[in-house]
């Protein structure tokens, strides 16, 4: 499934235009990240949260080159289902 | 920066940017990721614009102990999922720390960490494991002298937790490759 499909999934079921439903999902995903931007997550009930979580810097070991290295720290974005979607997705 | 916007707020922001009404907006957001759930369950695969890939990937199925009571559990194979955000997403959020680097570690910076690390565990391991100790005697009995003579100008007094240190890594490097004339890992 791609966006296209979602598109066309979601005019469906809202009952509106391709285009509007494109436009419509456009700025949501635009707050969404806009939130993430800033660090803070963002719940959304029956599916799950988006959370954007710090990774402390880390040593890491090239076997290649075998070389030693310190992995500077840096901001993820995870996504944890809430139960009842990973229920249903089993 | 834990902090988690509600479902409500995520509503007044998105009803007052689109002009819609709440009650529009809160069935729009629903359906859009109900439609996600959708497609998950239908093509195991979703690839979205403006947030990234949702999948369903397999879990085998896999036996549990409960460490206390002792019991096995058998958790059966299902499916799990997992979300990849796109890589301008993914860059988007690591904008604050996007000019670290990975800088590679020198000689004495390596040592230094790994003393570190290794300090802490030494004092767990001290008490754990005496038995040990005479095995440890009669292998290095040999190599201290050894790393004395190659390496002189050593700091002279190391703490007494270090020496041991040094010994059990020299131990290691030994198992790994008997031969090797290694040098003293301390220095």
């Amino acid at each position: 499934m791609n966006t296209s499909d979602l598109l066309q999934y979601i005019s469906e079921k809202s009952e509106i235009s391709k285009t509007e439903s494109k436009e419509l999902y456009e700025t949501l995903t635009a707050i969404m990240q806009g939130h993430f931007d800033n660090g803070s997550g963002v719940f959304i009930p029956k599916f799950g949260s988006f959370q954007v979580n710090e990774k402390t810097e880390r040593r890491s070991f090239n076997p290649a080159s075998k070389e030693h290295v310190m992995l500077p720290k840096k901001l993820t974005l995870n996504f944890t289902p809430v139960s009842q979607l990973k229920e249903d997705l089993k | 920066m834990a902090s988690k916007i509600t479902f409500q707020e995520l509503l007044d922001e998105f009803s007052a940017a689109t002009g819609h009404t709440k009650a529009f907006s809160k069935k729009f957001i629903k359906d859009v990721f109900a439609s996600v759930q959708e497609g998950l369950r239908k093509d195991e695969n979703v690839n979205i614009k403006g947030l990234g890939i949702f999948k369903l990937q397999e879990v085998g199925e896999r036996e549990i102990m409960n460490p206390q009571t002792g019991k096995t559990n058998r958790i059966p194979a299902h499916n799990k999922i997992v979300f990849k955000p796109e890589k301008a997403l993914r860059e988007r959020v690591n904008s604050k720390y996007a000019d670290l680097k990975s800088t590679p570690l020198k000689k004495e910076e390596k040592s230094a960490t790994t003393e570190k690390s290794s300090a802490k565990k030494e004092l767990s391991e001290e008490k754990a494991a005496p038995p040990k100790k005479p095995v440890v005697f009669g292998d290095t009995g040999k190599k201290p002298a050894e790393g004395k003579t190659s390496v002189p100008p050593l700091p002279p007094s190391p703490p007494p937790g270090e020496k041991k240190k040094c010994r059990r890594l020299l131990l290691k490097k030994r198992k790994r490759n008997p031969p090797g004339a290694g040098s003293f890992p301390c220095s």
